[in-house]
Order: C-alpha cells, then sequence, then structure tokens
C-alpha cells in the first residue's frame, strides 16, 4: 500500500518543507543547489502521493462495487446472515477509509508543475550559474481558480427556463518567476503564467433533461528572457532576431540587450504540468541567435 | 594528477577544475567525484554524461510514472538528468565553449560541437551591477 509510504515521506519533510506545502507560495532568495535540495524530498513525496492516490481509488471502487454487491448477496443468501453482514460492513467501511485516506493525501499534494518543472528548471539553471550565486523565485502554487486569481466573469443568460446558460470566469495564474546571473554575465527572467478559463454551462439535452457541466482551457504563456551585455555579446541584426520569430520582444539599452521570447501551450487539464524542454528551448534560441562581441570586427 | 575531463554546464560548456579520481566503466575517462555516480545494478563510476545518456535512453517516461522508481527519481531530480538532457538538446543547440578548443581533447566535444566562448574577456569585470535579482532587467 503506497499511501503508508506516501505518509512516512511526509513526515520525513522539515517543518519548511511542510509548511512550504502548506502555503504552497513563496519568495526565495536562494542559490540553485539549495533550491533544489529543498524541493527534492517534496518532489519525491509529491510522487509517491500521487500514486497512493491513484491506488487508492482503484480500492475505493474495488470496496465500493462489492457493498454494493453484498447487498443482493445479504438478500439471497439469508442463512448465513451474520457473516455476510460482516463482510458487508467490513466492505463499507473499507470504502470509507479509503475515501478518507485519499481525501486526506489530497490535502497534502502539490501541483505537479513543482516536481514536472521547477526542480528541473531550478537544477538546469544552476548549472550555468557561478557556484553560490542566488537566484530570485517566486512560486505560487496555491491553486489556479482561487478567489483572488479571478479576473473577469461573464453571465451568458438567455432568461427564465431559456437556455444554454454559461457561466464564464477568467482566472489569471502567474505562478512562477525566476530571476538570475548566468556565468556570462547575462541577467535571466523566466516566467510562467498561466490564464484558466472556466465555462459552467447549464443545457437542455436531448431528453429535455437539464443538465450542467464545467470545462476548463487552460493556456500556459511562458516568458524567457535574457539581458546580454554589450561587452560579452554583439547587437543583434535584424537578421538574427528575425529568426526568432512571433514571440519576440527586444530592446536595446546603454549596456545590455535584452531579448524575450514567449511561448503558448494550450490545455483543458488544470492540472497538467508545463513541461521544462519547452521554457529551455525558448533560452537556447536566444543563445543561438547572437555572437559574442570578440568576433565582431575581427 | 590529471584534471576531471568533464565539460560542466549547459548552455556554457566549462571546464571542471578538479582533480580526477577514478574513471568511467563506459567511456574510460578519468573524472572527479562530483562528476560520477554509482552505475545503477553495479557497483561501478559512470561519469554524469554516459549515465545522462543511458538514463533518457531508457523508457522512464510519463506513460508509465508508477514504474519510474527511486532510483529515477533521484535521476529526475539530479543533475544526472541535466547531462542526459543536453545530449539531445545539443542536436538543435551549439553551447558556448568558455575555453580554448585545444582543451577540448579528451572530452565528449568536438571543435564543430562547441561554440568558443572567448574566456580572455571574461576577467575584466563581475560586475559593477552587483548579482541584484531584484532589479528589472528590462531597464537595465
Ligand atoms: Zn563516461
Ligand atoms: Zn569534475
Amino acid at each position: 500500500m503506497k499511501f503508508f509510504g506516501a505518509f512516512s515521506q511526509y513526515k520525513a519533510l522539515s517543518d519548511e518543507q511542510k509548511s512550504f506545502i502548506s502555503n504552497a507560495q513563496k519568495k526565495f532568495v536562494k542559490t540553485p543547489d539549495e533550491l533544489v535540495k529543498f524541493f527534492k524530498p517534496m518532489a519525491v513525496f509529491d510522487k509517491t502521493c500521487d500514486e497512493a492516490r491513484a491506488q487508492l481509488l482503484n480500492y475505493v471502487i474495488l470496496f465500493g462495487i462489492l457493498s454494493f454487491l453484498g447487498i443482493f448477496a445479504t438478500a439471497a443468501l439469508a442463512e448465513d446472515y451474520s457473516i455476510i453482514i460482516a463482510v458487508e460492513l467490513l466492505m463499507v467501511l473499507l470504502t470509507f477509509v479509503g475515501i478518507i485516506i485519499r481525501w486526506r493525501l489530497g490535502k497534502i499534494d502539490i501541483h505537479n508543475n513543482l516536481r514536472e518543472f521547477v526542480v528541473p528548471v531550478v537544477n538546469l539553471i544552476g548549472q550555468d550559474m557561478e557556484a553560490g550565486t542566488k537566484v530570485s523565485l517566486d512560486l505560487d502554487l496555491r491553486g489556479k481558480t482561487l478567489d483572488s486569481k479571478l479576473k473577469d466573469t461573464r453571465k451568458d443568460d438567455p432568461g427564465w427556463f431559456s437556455y444554454p446558460k454559461v457561466t464564464t470566469r477568467i482566472y489569471d495564474d502567474p505562478w512562477f518567476k525566476l530571476t538570475g546571473q548566468l556565468v556570462d554575465g547575462s541577467k535571466l527572467i523566466l516566467n510562467v503564467d498561466d490564464q484558466v478559463t472556466r465555462l459552467d454551462k447549464t443545457y437542455k439535452g436531448s431528453s429535455g433533461k437539464i443538465k450542467s457541466k464545467t470545462k476548463y482551457k487552460v493556456k500556459h504563456e511562458i516568458m524567457a528572457g535574457l539581458a546580454l551585455k554589450h561587452k560579452k555579446y554583439a547587437v543583434a541584426g535584424e537578421n538574427e532576431l528575425s529568426v526568432l520569430g512571433d514571440g519576440l520582444k527586444y530592446k536595446d539599452g546603454d549596456n545590455r540587450q535584452l531579448i524575450c521570447l514567449r511561448d503558448k501551450i494550450k490545455t483543458q487539464d488544470v492540472d497538467a504540468h508545463v513541461d521544462p524542454q519547452r521554457c529551455l528551448a525558448l533560452l537556447g534560441k536566444i543563445f543561438m541567435s547572437v555572437q559574442p562581441a570578440a568576433e565582431k570586427g575581427s | 594528477m590529471e584534471n576531471c575531463n568533464m565539460k560542466r554546464g549547459f548552455f556554457f560548456l566549462r571546464d571542471c577544475d578538479h582533480p580526477a579520481h577514478q574513471s568511467c566503466c563506459t567511456c574510460g575517462k578519468a573524472f572527479c567525484n562530483d562528476h560520477l555516480r554509482i552505475k545503477p545494478g553495479s557497483n561501478e563510476p559512470v561519469c554524469l554524461d554516459c549515465l545522462g545518456k543511458t538514463m533518457q535512453q531508457s523508457p522512464q517516461n510519463k506513460a508509465n510514472t508508477a514504474s519510474r522508481d527511486r532510483y529515477n527519481d533521484d535521476y529526475y531530480y539530479d543533475d544526472v538528468w541535466c547531462y542526459g538532457y543536453r545530449h539531445n538538446y545539443y542536436s538543435s543547440y551549439r553551447p558556448w565553449y568558455v575555453g580554448h578548443t585545444s582543451d577540448l581533447q579528451g572530452s565528449h566535444f568536438g571543435e564543430n560541437d562547441i561554440r568558443v566562448f572567448e574566456p580572455s574577456a571574461e576577467i575584466d569585470d563581475m560586475d559593477a551591477e552587483a548579482p541584484d535579482p531584484e532589479a528589472n532587467v528590462f531597464d537595465s
């Protein structure tokens, strides 16, 4: 049973880690190394927790079906009453215990973005930083559809007994922001901002019955920016910049040129994590488009 | 004692200046302890490049997360992942190499795999702007 492992991994976490799991929001100024060390046990726990919840769901379904069948068995096999009733009660009990444990685990579950996105990205950025250099990391994994993140609500109501009625809620969740300085002196900025649209639709089914459903549309917007020093990199020409395509934002300053790229990913799953590779690909694209300053004029 | 043969970094490859301790059982080159791991299933040292490469190929992916065992967690949340990932990544990206091409000998990289980032230009300024994470990069 995986939930034993999940609870014991949770127990082994430090108070700081536990409080991060319950608050799910924090601003860190730490080295990538420190951050990875801090997050890793939570990442491992979160994975076990997800597996345990999936496993428990199977058990709950199984025991639920068995207790349902048990009702008929009780009726059919009236002679062996006491045993059947005992088994039936046990099945019902196990179903409820499963539901409760699963709910408890859900309370300490953290969004998969932590283990699938944050840890690999921080780890990888750390490979290109001077040892001991800190990054600033702003994380908000509290949830994408909190009231405080609600930006707009629209109600389409054609009136009494008229359908469909649609309520559209738009949430904005900027949940990841990382800034730091790489070994070449470039300043790095990485943001992920999720826009969640929640559609609640009440409509008349073909049978005339009133039905309602909720649908989500999620747009992950990844922004990667590098502020490159003029001392290190030649100012990018129009040709080089044109290769970078639509998502480009460019600004040339006194000491640095800033190149930002954006990428958008659409999904319908609020729990889906962002693929770290999409974010790292943007940085690679920027670095591939520039030349070292030394080469200029040589 | 020979120096570690690892080129560390992701976008920027640099020489590792630690002394080598042991040789990788796969590529035979010598590395420092930071850049060696114990090969799973055997007791031999393996370098991050070789281990990363094999881990990338092994079917540890999403479809079968349940079978991603403890060792794979260590892989995904550890430096090894970066080394494995960079192998694929470099098919479309040529990393900067902070050093001289003559120093590439003994590494996994050839002259055509990298772009040289003159180390001489590195020394001048580490710099007037202290690394201030709060600073708005858009304005500096
Ligand atoms: Zn090796
Ligand atoms: Zn080394």
